[in-house]
């Protein structure tokens, strides 16, 4: 009877807790592209905000660098020992260089890089615009007649699709020198070797089609950061949520767009 | 002077039935009240009444659920908020935490208006900053971070910034808590030199008594999200309104539940 009763109460309250969620993500996914609308069109109007969106590829680019930087030199470096290791098997060791390349400069390359500016850049945008939120400086800059849209979300989003392809390109050259540190020293593989396999395996088609990708990315990187840290509620500890849930979802958007935009681009 | 020209004062800001509810809970119901050119409009009520809530609807950040809001006899509540820029042109706003812009100098904070709304050359831009400054007592203080300020430092600078574009109507959200008593008093005679000499209207929330004394030329007190009564600046030591006595005692007077949760504790900063 007792339990019964429990069961009945809990059913509701799961029901309605999924539909306040579907409810809530359908509410975020329309404040998502209504942003996304405004940053469009925040382009035009008159006072750029042209400083701003200085100090932001400051911001994303330069200050991403080393963390980039890390990231593709050791993926480099692993990707030339697994498949070194890997074509052992067939007797076939000497061409690393066309698999790390082709591997790096088509998806490894693109993804880890988004997913370290996803990190460290969506993060700081949520935390940064949630904080601006709660503490009510949003607010400010509408009461003083300006737009918070063109001041806060249309720098970020275009420093960070403006940065991420050419810090793609920085980690594209990073992680094959990573490999070719490892091919040499552990391998015994000639440089000059690894480079002239990579040179004749990955074409120019597939170093650009992986830093096409990154635009998107950094598009997405940028507009989740905004979107979240914007929508923030609940003082410091709804900027904490905030942050968390920017990097997730902007991480997993990351992925998920990248399978299409591969399947759009091999399309194409 | 001032005391003839302030009752002949145009209408600056109204408020006419105003209601406001967050979920679910009415704050404001049935709200009107308004502000001529060239008067000082103290807001008191206690803590959660709405008064914040009063003075963001008033100008559109946040919108009403019902009622209207008039600017210079101009319907504003359902502008949207691209036009909304030329109207919040006219005003400065003192947010109750002073709400800088945390990666600015306080030099940029308090330019900020000016360079959204003009195109000064950057000396003339630099003498009207720095004039702000002046004005709340913080002459030089440019250069310094907002994280580098006090508590009431950071008051004086949302309120130079506030002042700093010459509204026309000047919202101000408690601009003396946290001050000692000398600069609550130089805010209050910047409050009535603007009044005086620019004919700006002006709209005061505040718990400081004395800053009501001081610079009042109307009062009304928000209690269960209406107007419960207005007066002149003596009005709390006069009136025997019960909603003025809830107010000073922290007690209620009435029997209506009220949908202000809970929170009827009146605290007179200072
Ligand atoms: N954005 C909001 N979302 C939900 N509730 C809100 C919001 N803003 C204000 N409230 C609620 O409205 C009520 C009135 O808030 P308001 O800030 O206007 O009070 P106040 O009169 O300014 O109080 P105080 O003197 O303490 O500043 C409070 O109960 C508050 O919880
Ligand atoms: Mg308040």
């Amino acid at each position: 009877m007792r339990e019964g009763g429990g069961v009945a109460v809990a059913r509701p309250g799961v029901v309605a807790r999924l539909g306040g969620a579907v409810l809530a993500a359908a509410e975020a996914a329309g404040d998502f592209a209504l942003l996304a609308f405004s940053a469009l069109r925040a382009v035009a109007r008159p006072r750029f905000p042209a400083r701003e969106v200085l100090v932001q590829l400051e911001a994303v680019g330069v200050r991403s660098l080393p963390i980039v930087g890390v990231t593709a030199l050791f993926t480099g470096m692993v990707l030339a020992l697994q498949t070194a290791f890997a074509l052992g098997r067939f007797g076939a060791r000497p061409y690393v260089g066309s698999i790390v390349g082709l591997a790096l400069v088509r998806e490894l390359g693109p993804v880890l890089t988004a997913l370290m500016v996803a990190g460290r850049v969506g993060a700081g945008i949520a935390a940064e615009l949630g904080s601006m939120r709660v503490t009510e400086q949003v607010d400010a800059i509408r009461a003083m007649g300006a737009d918070p849209v063109q001041k806060l979300v249309l720098p970020r989003v275009l420093a960070t699709t403006a940065m991420l392809p050419l810090l793609t390109v920085g980690a594209d050259v990073l992680g094959i020198l990573g490999g070719l540190v490892v091919s040499d020293l552990q391998y015994g593989i000639a440089p000059g070797f690894y480079l002239q396999t990579i040179l004749r395996t990955v074409e120019v088609g597939d170093f650009l089609s992986g830093v096409a990708k990154t635009v998107v990315f950094g598009w997405i990187i940028a507009m989740v950061g905004c979107s979240t840290g914007l929508r923030t509620t609940g003082g410091t500890v709804g900027v904490g949520r905030s942050t968390t849930r920017a990097v997730v979802v902007s991480s997993i958007a990351v992925l998920v767009a990248d399978f299409f935009v591969t399947k759009l681009l091999l399309v194409l | 002077m001032p005391a003839e020209g302030k009752l002949e004062g145009a209408e600056a800001l109204a408020l006419s039935g105003v209601r406001k509810s967050f979920r679910g809970v009415e704050i404001l119901r049935d709200l009107s009240l308004s502000v001529r050119e060239g008067e000082v409009y103290t807001l008191l009520g206690s803590s959660g009444s709405g008064k914040s809530v009063t003075l963001k609807v008033a100008i559109g950040l946040i919108r009403p659920d019902a009622g209207e809001v008039r600017v210079f006899g101009r319907p504003v509540s359902r502008l949207s908020e691209h036009d909304l820029v030329e109207v919040r042109k006219l005003f400065g706003m003192v947010f109750q935490g002073a709400a800088l812009f945390d990666s600015m100098t306080v030099f940029e904070n308090v330019a900020y208006p000016l360079r959204e709304h003009l195109d000064l050359p950057e000396t003339e831009l630099r003498d009207r900053v720095e004039a702000c400054l002046a004005a709340v007592g913080l002459p030089g203080a440019g250069a310094l971070m907002p994280a580098e300020l006090s508590g009431g430092m950071r008051k004086r600078i949302g309120v130079a910034r506030a002042i700093a574009l010459e509204p026309r109507i000047v919202l101000y959200d408690e601009p003396t808590t946290g001050l000692d008593p000398g600069n609550s008093l130089r805010i209050g005679r910047l409050i009535l030199e603007l009044r005086d000499r620019l004919g700006v209207a002006s709209a005061v929330v505040t718990h400081d008594l004395a800053l009501c004394e001081q610079v009042s030329d109307r009062v009304g007190l928000l209690h269960r999200g209406r107007l419960a009564v207005e007066g002149d600046r003596g009005l709390l030591r006069h009136s025997e309104h019960p909603a003025v006595r809830a107010f000073l005692t922290g007690e209620e007077g009435g029997r209506d539940g009220g949908g202000v949760p809970g929170r009827a504790v009146a605290r007179e900063a200072e």
